[in-house]
């Protein structure tokens, strides 16, 4: 009878994220708003500083650098904090050299004592010295739009805006399976579920990077919590408690250099995984508990904040399902046993269910990337593992009252240099 | 790869077809007597699964509402059923098979792996179908590939 109410407790929760997926994939496909930035829209134009945590990033560093200098936003209104976490390469000497010849560039040395310890004290280091109203985040390996900074200004014309966030795109998608799988991931993640939070006045999430929020709110909020592994996804629901709303732009665009290898993806996975599991801990109630948030924003907030309980969950339907096949095999279980297939089709991986990725792939005008699609059970199945595990882990730290977690740095090696360069000679549109 | 600045804005609406889905399940249900009632009367026994039906229902309501010619959706729907039906023979014999000769256990594992297994040629031809439409709508529009 226990196994039989969890079975059914489990279905149910899988069915609601399946609801989840085809209403924000349906809303993104057929109900398109216009976009609300026009590049007309100059006369919104609050300082703005621009953060780049950088630690061991020679390889990427000037990349980024190079493009902050492209940016169409005026420079006087504008300054980019490059913070050199301790770096032991040649990040500094890099950051420096472009310091020198454009002065709204600073270069802050975190030394080594203070430093490595991970991106939200980086960020946090950079925060002391921003001046701008608005403050944007852009990790090392990342290539924006020339325009990106007028495009994620525009929601901050409303008051009540605190965060906004722009979309990701994967970069060195050519290099490996890995990369054209997380390709597909944040085509499903940005293109899809964050596009259509935003149309559906639900929560888009603030992803820590190609992000702006404001710099009295980050201020008031002491800055971005170092003791979360995820400080992006505590600063939305940071933002939200205060009463402040978060957007998604997705025409601000931004490029990112993905992990190339298996190690990397589940070392990158289980450290999103456990910061989400410790925002899930410590914000479900307080979600369920605030009064300025309507009915459906609590739902959307608590699916999201629960988002990797998924791979878990599905797991161990699957587990008890079997278990009450042979033991007991109902009508009512058979029928219901039917749903997992139908299930699992829309509640694979983290953020990357098949449907929300075939139609943001399909949206994106891609032709041949669909291929990959069925390879998803491989992360799937990696994300089981990691889930399991990071939920496990932080059970027994909570148990033992041990809570500290180290930061896992992402190590990038700049082959995404090459595909920029491919890029320009390729497209017509590249501005 | 092509990057590319301020797509979204560009991109043309999208209405579902319903004229296409209303086809579409005219086709399914004749596939589905097909599949049902015939081999019923003829071979005593039904041709229709689980999942034939799931991968019916995503088609009809994830593929034929999307721009595209008719008859590719059908012809795509039409090989997407053959496949399962293949699809589903040959598992259903493996299984027998390695039951026969391996053990009662191995029921177990057919059992558990099943969904997943016919979750692969159902994921397979969706995204074909997702692939062959939009391969013809970017040539319609001239976006280069």
């Amino acid at each position: 009878m226990i196994l039989e109410a969890a079975f059914i407790t489990l279905v149910f929760l899988i069915t609601v994220y399946l609801v989840r997926h085809y209403v924000f994939t349906l809303t993104v496909l057929y109900r398109r708003k216009k976009s609300i930035y026009s590049p007309d829209a100059t006369n919104f134009q609050p300082t703005v500083s621009i953060l780049i945590p950088a630690r061991n990033e020679e390889r990427v560093i000037g990349r980024i650098l190079q493009r902050m200098c492209e940016l169409t936003y005026p420079k006087d209104k504008l300054e980019v904090i490059v913070i050199d976490d301790a770096s032991t390469d040649n990040t500094e000497q890099i950051a420096a050299t472009f310091a020198r010849s454009s002065a709204f560039i600073k270069v802050i040395q975190v030394d080594s004592v203070r430093g490595g310890r991970g991106k939200p004290k980086a960020l946090n280091e950079g925060l002391a010295y921003a001046s701008g109203e608005i403050t944007c985040c852009f990790d090392a390996d990342y290539v924006p739009q020339r325009d990106i900074i007028e495009k994620l200004n525009v929601p901050f014309r409303d008051a009540s805006v605190g965060a906004v966030q722009g979309r990701v795109t994967v970069l060195n998608e050519p290099v490996s399976l890995v990369t054209r799988l997380v390709a597909l991931e944040r085509i499903a993640g940005y293109r899809v579920d964050q596009k259509a939070r935003e149309d559906l006045g639900l929560i888009p999430q603030f992803g820590g990077t190609v992000g702006a929020v404001r710099t009295s709110l980050i201020r008031a909020l002491g800055g971005w919590d170092q003791t979360i592994l995820t400080e992006d996804t505590d600063l939305t629901f940071r933002c939200l408690l205060r009463g402040y709303k978060v957007r998604y732009m997705n025409d601000a665009e931004s490029y990112e250099e993905a992990v190339e290898d298996w190690h990397s993806y589940y070392r990158q996975r289980s450290r999103w995984a456990k910061g989400h599991m410790q925002c899930a801990f410590r914000y479900s109630l307080r979600l369920v508990r605030c009064k300025s948030l309507s009915f459906r924003e609590k739902l959307d907030g608590l699916l999201l904040l629960n988002i990797y309980f998924v791979p878990l969950i599905v797991a161990l339907a699957w587990i008890i399902g079997i278990a009450l096949y042979f033991a007991n095999s109902q009508f009512w279980f058979q029928s219901i046993w039917t749903l997992i297939p139908l299930s699992l089709y829309s509640a694979m991986g983290n953020f990357a269910p098949f449907f929300e990725i075939g139609i943001g792939a399909y949206l994106d005008n891609r032709r041949r990337i669909y291929w990959l699609i069925p390879l998803l059970f491989i992360t799937f199945f990696i994300n089981v593992v990691i889930c399991a595990k990071v939920f496990v882990e932080l059970c027994l730290s909570r148990v033992l009252g041990k809570r500290q977690f180290r930061w896992e740095k992402t190590m990038h090696n700049g082959y995404g240099n090459n595909y920029i360069a491919y890029s320009r000679k390729q497209s017509p549109r590249e501005t | 790869m092509i990057i590319s600045e301020n797509t979204d804005p560009d991109f043309p609406t999208v209405w579902p077809n319903v004229y296409h889905v209303i086809i579409g399940t005219c086709f399914f249900v004749l596939l589905i007597l097909s599949l049902w009632v015939l081999p019923q009367v003829v071979l005593g026994y039904s041709l229709l699964s689980a999942p034939i039906l799931i991968f019916d229902a995503i088609f009809i309501f994830l593929i034929f509402p999307l721009p595209g010619p008719l008859l590719n959706k059908m012809l795509l729907a039409g090989t997407g059923n053959i496949i399962g039906l293949a699809w589903g023979y040959l598992l259903d014999y493996l299984a027998a098979n390695t039951c026969h000769y391996f053990g009662g256990a191995f029921s177990i594992l057919y059992f558990a792996i099943s969904p997943f297994l016919q979750l692969l040629w159902i994921t397979f031809m969706w995204a074909l179908g997702l692939s062959v439409l939009a391969a013809t709508g970017c040539k319609k529009e001239g976006i280069p590939p």
